[in-house]
Order: C-alpha cells, then sequence, then structure tokens
C-alpha cells in the first residue's frame, strides 16, 4: 500500500496555462454561483456551491500527465471528498444561524478533512483485507 | 455587485487553484483526488454570504449545498467510472459527467428541499 506523500517539485513542472485554466474556471463558478443565488435565492444558489469545479479542470490535465488510470483513481478519490463535504455543508447548516461566520466556516472546514480522510482510510483499508482475503481462498 | 462579482471571482479562482495545486502535489492519487472536491467554492460563497447577508442565507446555502454534494459524488463516480472502467477520455467523462450533475442536483432539490 503506498503511503502520503508530497512532492512539492510537482508544481513547478506544471504550465503556466494550466494554472491559469483552474483558476479562470474556479473563479467563472464561484462569480457564477453568486449570480445564480442572486437571481433565485440561496435555496437554488447553494447547489452550485457543490459544483464540480476543480475535479472538470484537474481531469483533463492528469490524463496527459500521467494516464487514465490516474485520472480514474484521481476521480474516485474526489467521489470520497464529496461525501466530506456533505459534512462541510451539514455543519454550516447548524451552526450558521447559531454562530459567526468564522466560527460555522472553520468548523466545517475542520470536519471536511478529517472526514473525507477517514473515509478514505477505511475504504482503502476494507478493499486490501478483501483483495488479501481473494488471493487466499479457504482460510 | 460588480465588485462582489469580482471578489468572487479572484478569491474562488484562487481557491480552486490552491486546493487543485495541492491535490497535484500528493501522492497516491486517490488521496489526492480528496482536494477536488473541497469546498472552494463554498468557503468563498459562504464567506459572502456571512458578510453581506446573514446566517439564515447561510443555512440555506448549507441546506442545498447538502443536495449539491450528493450530486457531486454521482459526477465523481461516474467519471471514474467512466475513465478507469470503459476507457474513455476525460474531457469525454467530464462532460458526461457535467450533464448528469445539474439532473440529480435539481431532482434532489425538486424531491427533498422544494
Amino acid at each position: 500500500m503506498k503511503n502520503i506523500a508530497l512532492d512539492i517539485g510537482k508544481v513547478r513542472r506544471l504550465s503556466w496555462k494550466a494554472h491559469l485554466v483552474r483558476f479562470t474556471l474556479g473563479g467563472l463558478v464561484t462569480a457564477g454561483a453568486g449570480l445564480i443565488g442572486a437571481a433565485y435565492g440561496p435555496a437554488v444558489g447553494g447547489l452550485f456551491l457543490a459544483f464540480p469545479s476543480i475535479s472538470t479542470a484537474s481531469l483533463s490535465l492528469i490524463q496527459r500527465q500521467a494516464g487514465k488510470n490516474a485520472a480514474g483513481v484521481d476521480a474516485w478519490g474526489a467521489a470520497i471528498g464529496s461525501l466530506g463535504l456533505l459534512g462541510f455543508a451539514a455543519v454550516d447548516w447548524v451552526l450558521a444561524p447559531l454562530t459567526s461566520g468564522w466560527v460555522t466556516l472553520l468548523t466545517a472546514s475542520a470536519v471536511w478533512l478529517p472526514l473525507s480522510f477517514g473515509l478514505w482510510l477505511a475504504i482503502r483499508t476494507t478493499r486490501r483485507h478483501l483483495n488479501r482475503r481473494q488471493r487466499k481462498p479457504g482460510r | 455587485m460588480l465588485i462582489t462579482l469580482l471578489i468572487r471571482f479572484l478569491l474562488g479562482g484562487l481557491l480552486v487553484s490552491l486546493f487543485a495545486i495541492l491535490g497535484d502535489m500528493l501522492r497516491p492519487k486517490s488521496f489526492a483526488g480528496i482536494f477536488g472536491a473541497a469546498p472552494s467554492v463554498g468557503l468563498v460563497s459562504l464567506g459572502l454570504a456571512f458578510a453581506t447577508k446573514s446566517g439564515a442565507d447561510a443555512a440555506l446555502d448549507g441546506r442545498s449545498m447538502l443536495v449539491g454534494a450528493v450530486a457531486l459524488c454521482t459526477y465523481c463516480l461516474l467519471a471514474s467510472y467512466l475513465i478507469w472502467r470503459r476507457r474513455w477520455g476525460a474531457l469525454a467523462a467530464s462532460g458526461t459527467g457535467l450533464a448528469v450533475w445539474p439532473a440529480v442536483a435539481f431532482g434532489l432539490w425538486a424531491l427533498a428541499l422544494r
């Protein structure tokens, strides 16, 4: 099982065009969510706070750099992250009327990452365990 | 309104870029993918909702964001399946997922939140 690692040099190997595309796409989605919220209210605008802005911009880039398997696996990881995003949204829904924006958003962020990481770890451990059992039938 | 839009564009673009860069640097890819669903748009939009409107509006945003997150999960699972198992190109898979996202988001919203 591969351990989690950070390759800081990777950032320097990315083209400026890739950074610009992601920045522009992210900015447009965020501005668009604001326009939709202003036009139709937060009940509709809120849907777009979970629009696939990062994934859309990144998957093609990942495929170009590392192949289809890497892109597919990355999208799988994003699916797990979106489950963590449920936690973020739930915390905001509950805390926003009760406390300040800073407390709400910090708490929501503090829930999103550990929840996503925990789910990732649980799924990965379960799959490794199942793979081991499949390789050793009869035990 | 224009200034708010500009702030949204700049901050949203910055956060999306930062999370995407973090995802680029991390290994394995399945872990890095988590940052593809980072709450970048949510953080900017909710922050502005708290600053310019009210906690009640931000709460409504969050409630709908729950449904959006389910649609995002659907998008990601579909894209992963199409790329990984069916060997589609990432662009075609993302495009298909983008057509599915609103169907799931608005469908669930109409069923559960309207």
